[in-house]
């Protein structure tokens, strides 16, 4: 199953989690993609604090072409899982993109 | 003199979308202050006496791009005089511009007696982050994580003599400086601190104030707390230090401690 995304290009969720987990790790000091769980929570594994989190915005927007809100991502994600879950379902099925 | 002391933090964990969550801890007036554990303290000597020093904070969501905080704050109980406790209420709101933090805030600020109350609406910006200098996520090595706020804030004495109001006027301006900073060297074993230090209006000299807690982990949230303040602060800007040792119990929002939520 592929979605797309708002630039148009197609994206299967398990590529999603990866590019997600690429961007999560190079927000964090001494973190692999590789190391990264969907359960890993930003604050509390990773150290993150509240305002940190919205530090994944940009590079979201800039390599899945998806804007995300900020009060959604300070409020509702609190994992990599709910991370990859939301920049998803912010993606359009293949139908309604055309 | 046999003193017990009840340490809590809690939380009702949000894991559910588009809800509000609860946060509860020393004060609302920021996060690492949320992470340092409430307290009840009930002394039994020649008298019993109770110290109560807690913040409780509600957020989330309002609309899509907008959020909203509601806090309560208080240092009450019976081994503080009337001047020295304080209650507080605020609501809090945030955006987001390029790299930085916006809050704008409106607080009450009122002592035990309520003759000295404040109002104060307040700005504030910090950094969203970066990873080299620990600034809002923890260093891999160091295990340290920090932030700065930069405030400034305008207000009102609504009552009491203008001598109970200083070292601020009926009218006045606050500039401030605000750091919390956290190193955790071990999983289960945290430190929390909140310093604030203010410029105040009216040629008065600067006041700073310190809290901190210490808390190790024993099990599932609950934690053995060490946990202190120096300084003067607002309402009244009296100096005042007090030190305490304690268990506790932990549930956070965002999941660190028992409250996994």
């Amino acid at each position: 199953m592929t979605r797309v995304d708002d630039a148009g290009k197609n994206w299967e969720e398990a590529r999603v989690e990866a590019a997600v987990k690429r961007i999560v790790a190079s927000l964090t000091p001494g973190a692999k993609p590789g190391a990264l769980k969907r359960a890993t929570r930003l604050e509390a594994d990773l150290g993150w604090d509240k305002w940190y989190k919205l530090k994944v915005i940009k590079p979201i927007r800039k390599r899945l072409h998806e804007a995300l809100e900020d009060n959604v991502v300070l409020y509702e994600v609190k994992t990599v899982g709910d991370l990859v879950k939301y920049v998803w379902s912010r993606m359009d099925e293949p139908a309604a993109a055309r | 003199m046999v003193a017990l002391l009840l340490v809590a933090a809690s939380g009702a964990g949000a894991q559910s979308s588009r809800r509000w969550g609860v946060e509860v801890g020393h004060s609302y007036s920021s996060a690492k202050a949320l992470h340092q554990p409430a307290t009840f303290a009930l002394s039994v000597g020649s008298s019993v006496t109770t110290d109560i020093q807690a913040g409780v904070l509600a957020g989330g969501p309002i609309w899509p791009g907008a959020s909203l905080e509601i806090g309560l704050r208080t240092l009450t109980g019976s081994t503080r005089t009337k001047a020295e406790r304080e209650y507080g209420a605020m609501v809090r709101g945030y955006t987001l511009i390029g790299e930085w933090v916006n809050a704008l805030s409106g607080e009450y600020e009122a002592d035990g007696g309520f003759d000295v109350q404040k109002g104060v609406i307040a700005a504030e910006v910090s950094p969203l982050g970066e990873m080299r200098w620990c600034l809002g996520v923890r260093c891999a090595r160091s295990r340290l994580q920090w932030r700065p706020w930069l405030g400034v804030g305008v207000g009102n004495s609504f009552r009491g003599e203008r001598a109970l109001a200083e070292p601020e006027g009926h009218a006045f301006l606050r500039v401030y400086l605000r750091g919390e900073v956290s190193w955790a060297p071990r999983e289960n074993l945290e430190l929390n601190l909140e310093s604030t230090g203010w410029y105040l209006s009216r040629g008065s000299a600067g006041r700073t104030n310190t809290a901190a807690s210490l808390s190790f982990e024993v099990w599932k949230g609950f934690s053995l707390t060490a946990k202190g303040q120096v300084g003067c602060a607002p309402p009244r800007f009296g100096y005042d230090r007090s030190v305490s040792v304690g268990v506790g119990w932990v549930r956070r929002r965002d999941g660190q401690g028992a409250g996994r939520g």
